[in-house]
């Protein structure tokens, strides 16, 4: 089995990539449109630039 | 005259306001995506707003090149500090302008490090067609497996469908 710092093994993923980065798209549009900040969206991984 | 807008950078993304007044806000998701052999690899979506929107304004305004360098400087510094990360854009076409956008994309990619290479798919999934862009660097040691991986996913909800935009690396999905 191939192995990096960027791999983990013995995790499943619930959805389809595409499928989940549109549905989080919709949501955190949604989020953004009432004022609200991207870190208020439950269920997505924010990669901070600090 | 700098040929980039002055970002500041906050917890959830990276943000900048344009000379004509127009802000823009970039971020990057974490994702996981399985390979064949069991590993999990993690994959960033970047994307940006501008006006708390999803860019359909950008189509309507005043081209400003700027813009284009400031989102490129964005993702190339995000592969400057993870040397092996891979990133991936989607132009989903809800709106109608995803086909504009994910052209507008391919143009600014371009202007990426040379070492990184791209991975362009157009899928298409009752009647919406999706344009993603996988976004990895040429050394990374998993890029194989992770294209292979990236290439099932899509297999694996969406019909392909053909596309006239073929580039030097784009690859067909049928």
């Amino acid at each position: 089995m191939a192995t990096s710092s960027n791999s983990q093994t013995n995790v499943t993923s619930p959805k389809n990539l595409i499928e989940r980065i549109f549905e989080d798209k919709k949501r955190i549009l949604a989020a953004i449109k009432k004022g609200e900040k991207l870190s208020s969206v439950k269920g997505i991984k924010i990669v901070s630039p600090l | 005259m700098s040929l980039l807008y002055n970002t500041t950078k906050e917890e959830d993304g990276i943000y900048f306001t344009t000379d004509s007044g127009d802000n823009f806000f970039a971020y990057f998701l974490d994702y996981q995506l399985p390979d064949s052999q069991g590993n999990i690899h993690n994959i960033y979506n970047f994307d940006f707003l501008c006006n708390e929107d999803f860019c359909v304004s950008l189509f309507q305004k005043k081209h400003d090149p700027k813009i284009r360098h400031t989102l490129i400087k964005i993702i190339s510094d995000f592969f400057e500090t993870r040397e092996h990360a891979v990133i991936v854009y989607c132009c989903f076409n809800q709106d109608g302008y995803g086909r504009h956008r994910s052209i507008t994309f391919r143009k600014w990619q371009t202007d990426l490090p040379a070492h990184i290479s791209k991975l362009y798919k157009a899928t298409e999934n009752n009647s919406n067609i999706t344009y993603s862009a996988l976004l990895i660097a040429e050394n990374n040691p998993l890029k194989d497996l992770i294209i292979e991986a990236f290439e099932n996913e899509i297999q694996s909800i969406i019909k392909p469908t053909e596309t006239e935009e073929e580039g030097e690396d784009y690859q067909k999905t049928a």
